[in-house]
C-alpha cells in the first residue's frame, strides 16, 4: 500500500462492520448503561454550547438564569458523553514491516493500520471517543482521544505517516501511554505479539483496570512456512541471520511456533486480556469479529 | 541404427551446463525478513539430496542437447523397407522411347553415368557399359529385378565379363556398329641426313610392312604428316619443328645414344638383349635402337620376324571393342550390394527445431517465476 494513499476500507468489510460493537465488559457493568442510549443527566454532564430556543424544545432545558440576564430564551445544550474511550495501540517496530512474498505490497503494518481504521469507524458509529497510539523504535506517537469525523482525519493522518522501524522501546519511554489511557478505557492492541515488552505493557494495563484486547496479526508465511528452498532468514529487529533449507526446518518450526502461540494465549488469558489472531491473507473484519464477538458479547 | 561418428556423442558433456544452471539456482542468499526467527532452529547441514528446480524445462534442455550430440554423431538407420522395384536400363545409342513403348509406369533409365531417367534424353557417354553395369548392380538394393537393353554387337567392354550379384534380364537389340575400323599400316618418314646402310634397312622395313618404297627424306623444317612415323637418325639434335610434332603425339625414331633419361626397353631379341627403347615426350614418344641400324651392329635385323615385331611396337594392333552381346550376358556370383543406410539428419534437425521452440516457449513463459 502506498503510504500516501488514504486508508480505504473495502465496501464489503464496511458493510459487515455495522454488525460489530465496541463494548467493554467492565465499563458496561460499572455504569449500567447500554449502547449510550441516553444522555447522562448527572454530575458529569459536560457543557457544550448555548443555542437559541426553537419551538418544540422542552421548557425545562431553557436556561432561566440566562433568560433573566439577556431577556432571551436560550437552550443549554450539553455533550452526549460517551461512557468509554477507545484506544488503538499499534506495534510499529521493524517486525511490522514484514510482508508475504505472495503479496509484497502489503505489510503487517498496512494491515494493522487498515484494522485501526475499521476500529475508528466502529467508534465513530457509536460516537465514542477514540485515540491512537503507535509504538515504534523512535518512541510513542499518539493522537489524543477525541470524537467526530475530524478526529478520524487526525487519526488517518497519523496512520499514513507510520513507518515500521526499530525495536520495542524500554518501559520508561512508554509514560505517555499511562498518561493518556485512563482507567476504564478500552484499548485494542494490534501487533505481532512477538515483543516481550509489548506483552508486559498489556499485562500491566490490564492489571490497572484498563479494558485490554489483543489482536495478533501474523503473516501467512509465519502460519504456513511455505519455503521449499534454501534461504537466509533475517530477523528485522535484531538483525540475526539463519541459513536454512525450508523443507528441512519446516516441521520443527511449526511445532515450536504453535507451542509459543499457545503459551502466549494462556498468558494473556490469565491476565484477562481478550485475544484473537488475524492473518494478512484474511479479510480485515474476520479477526475483529473473533475479537469483539467473543469479548464484547454483542 | 548405428553412428557414423560416435565421437560426436562426446558433445553430451554439454549436459553439465543446464544441470549446473538448474542446480546453482537452488540457494537464494538474498536475506529474507522473518520476524518469527526465534522459533527457527538451524540445521547445520541442509538436506544433502540433490534437487533441480524447473525440471520440465531442464528435461527439454537436456533432450535438446542430446539431439544436437546425436546430430554430430551422424546416426544412420540400417534395414527398413528397401525399394526393390524393377529397373530397366537402356544403353545409349538404342531408341529408348521405342523400347519403352506403352510402359509408362516402370523405372526406365539410361545406362550412363548417374543413370538418368529415360525421359531426360539420351546422354553422350563414353563410359564402358560393363563398368556401368557393375556400378548399377551395386547401387540398386539387393532383390530389385534388372532388365538391360544392350546393342548387339556390344561395345564398351573391358577386361572381364561383368559379374553381378543378381540375375539380369539380358535383352540384346541388333544395331549396326557406327563404322568399321580399318587398320592403317605405318609409313616411315625419314628426315635429315641419313647413311645409306640405314636408308636401306628402313626401305626394307617399309617394303616388308606395306610393300611400298620409302618416301623421300624431308628437311629439318618440315615435320612428318599425321599417322606417319618419323625417323631422325642424323647426328644433329631433333629440330624444333620435329620436337613440336613429337610433343603433339608423334613417334620419332632417333639415333642410338640420344640423350635423356627415362628410356624403357620395349623390344628384345631372342637372346634377351635390348633392341629398342622408348621415352615419353609430351603426348608423343621417342624411340631409339640400342645400336647403329646395321645387321652387324644389331643382329636382330637379320631375324625374319623383326619387321613384324617392330610393327607391333610402332603400331600396336587395336584391342577388340565389339563382341556379340549374347556372349557378354553378365555372370552371377558377385557380392551382394551393401544395403545403403538411411540418413536420419533431416528428422533430427526437425526435432531439434521443435525442441528449441518448446524450450524457448517454456523458458519465457510468463507463468515462470522471476528466474529466466
Amino acid at each position: 500500500m502506498s503510504r500516501n494513499a488514504p486508508i480505504a476500507i473495502p465496501a464489503d468489510v464496511r458493510s459487515r462492520l455495522k454488525a460489530l460493537r465496541l463494548l467493554p465488559r467492565r465499563a458496561r457493568g460499572a455504569h449500567g448503561i447500554g449502547q449510550h442510549a441516553s444522555r447522562s443527566r448527572g454530575a458529569g454532564l459536560e457543557f457544550a454550547q448555548y443555542r437559541a430556543y426553537e419551538p418544540g424544545d422542552e421548557l425545562r432545558q431553557i436556561d432561566w438564569k440566562l433568560y433573566a440576564r439577556s431577556d432571551r430564551f436560550f437552550v443549554r445544550e450539553s455533550e452526549r458523553e460517551s461512557p468509554i474511550t477507545a484506544w488503538v495501540l499499534i506495534d510499529a517496530t521493524a517486525s511490522a514491516g514484514q510482508r508475504d512474498r505472495a503479496r509484497p505490497d502489503w505489510s503487517r503494518l498496512d494491515h494493522a493500520c487498515a484494522i485501526a481504521a475499521c476500529l475508528v469507524e466502529l467508534a465513530l458509529q457509536q460516537a465514542d471517543r477514540f485515540g491512537v497510539i503507535a509504538i515504534s523504535g523512535e518512541g510513542v506517537q499518539l493522537v489524543p482521544a477525541g470524537h467526530g469525523p475530524r478526529q478520524r482525519d487526525r487519526v488517518h493522518l497519523l496512520l499514513r505517516q507510520l513507518q515500521a522501524s526499530g525495536t520495542w522501546p524500554p518501559a520508561t519511554s512508554l509514560a505517555p501511554v499511562w498518561e493518556r489511557v485512563q482507567a476504564g478505557d478500552l484499548l485494542v492492541a494490534l501487533g505481532d505479539g512477538f515483543d516481550e515488552g509489548g506483552i508486559v505493557l498489556l499485562e500491566r494495563l490490564a492489571a490497572a483496570r484498563r479494558e485490554v484486547l489483543h489482536l495478533q496479526l501474523l503473516t501467512a508465511e509465519e502460519r504456513d512456512f511455505p519455503f521449499t528452498d534454501g534461504h537466509r532468514f533475517r530477523d528485522p529487529e535484531t538483525g540475526d541471520e539463519l541459513l536454512g533449507d525450508g523443507r528441512a526446518i519446516r516441521a520443527e518450526y511449526l511445532a515450536r511456533f504453535d507451542t509459543a502461540q499457545r503459551a502466549l494465549q494462556a498468558r494473556l488469558q490469565s491476565s484477562g486480556i481478550v485475544h484473537a489472531t488475524g492473518y494478512l491473507d484474511q479479510p480485515l473484519d474476520q479477526p475483529l469479529r473473533a475479537l469483539l464477538g467473543a469479548g464484547g458479547g454483542a | 541404427m548405428s553412428l557414423l561418428f560416435p565421437l560426436g556423442l562426446l558433445a553430451l558433456a554439454a549436459w553439465l551446463v543446464p544441470l549446473l544452471i538448474h542446480l546453482a539456482r537452488r540457494h537464494q542468499y538474498a536475506p529474507l525478513d522473518f520476524a518469527a526467527l526465534r522459533w527457527l532452529q538451524a540445521r547445520i547441514r541442509p538436506r544433502q539430496k540433490i534437487r533441480f528446480d524447473a525440471w520440465p524445462l531442464l528435461l527439454v534442455r537436456l533432450l535438446l542437447l542430446a539431439a544436437l550430440a546425436l546430430l554430430l554423431a551422424r546416426p544412420v538407420l540400417h534395414g527398413g523397407g528397401a525399394d526393390t522395384h524393377a529397373v530397366t536400363v537402356v544403353a545409349p545409342g538404342l531408341d529408348g522411347a521405342a523400347l519403352r513403348g506403352q510402359d509408362a509406369k516402370g523405372d526406365w533409365r539410361w545406362l550412363a553415368p548417374g543413370f538418368p531417367a529415360l525421359a531426360d534424353g539420351a546422354p553422350a557417354s563414353h563410359q564402358p557399359l560393363a563398368s556401368l553395369l557393375r556400378e548399377l548392380d551395386q547401387t540398386l538394393p539387393a532383390g530389385a529385378p534388372l532388365t538391360v537393353y544392350v546393342p548387339d554387337p556390344m561395345p564398351g567392354l573391358d577386361g572381364e565379363r561383368p559379374r553381378l550379384s543378381r540375375a539380369v534380364n539380358w535383352r540384346p537389340i541388333f544395331m549396326a556398329p557406327a563404322s568399321a575400323r580399318t587398320a592403317t599400316l605405318p609409313v616411315l618418314q625419314v628426315g635429315g641426313d641419313i647413311a645409306e646402310g640405314e636408308q636401306r634397312v628402313l626401305a626394307a622395313l617399309q617394303r616388308a610392312w606395306s610393300n611400298q618404297a620409302l618416301s623421300p627424306a624431308r628437311g629439318a623444317d618440315t615435320a612428318p604428316d599425321a599417322g606417319q612415323t618419323g625417323v631422325w637418325l642424323a647426328a644433329t639434335p631433333l629440330p624444333a619443328a620435329w620436337q613440336t610434332w613429337v610433343q603433339q603425339g608423334g613417334s620419332v625414331l632417333v639415333a642410338p645414344g640420344a640423350a635423356g633419361a627415362g628410356w624403357m626397353p620395349v623390344l628384345r631379341d631372342a637372346e634377351g638383349a635390348v633392341v629398342l627403347e622408348q621415352r615419353q615426350e609430351g603426348s608423343g614418344r621417342l624411340l631409339r635402337f640400342s645400336a647403329a641400324l646395321s645387321p652387324t651392329a644389331l643382329p636382330a635385323l637379320r631375324d625374319s620376324g623383326f619387321p613384324r615385331q617392330l610393327l607391333a611396337v610402332i603400331a600396336a594392333p587395336a584391342a577388340p571393342t565389339l563382341a556379340p552381346a549374347a556372349t557378354q550376358a553378365p555372370l552371377r556370383g558377385a557380392a551382394a550390394p551393401l544395403p545403403a543406410p538411411r540418413e536420419l539428419s533431416p528428422w533430427l534437425l526437425a526435432l531439434i527445431v521443435l525442441l528449441f521452440a518448446l524450450e524457448r516457449a517454456m523458458a519465457t513463459s510468463p507463468r515462470r517465476g522471476a528466474g529466466a
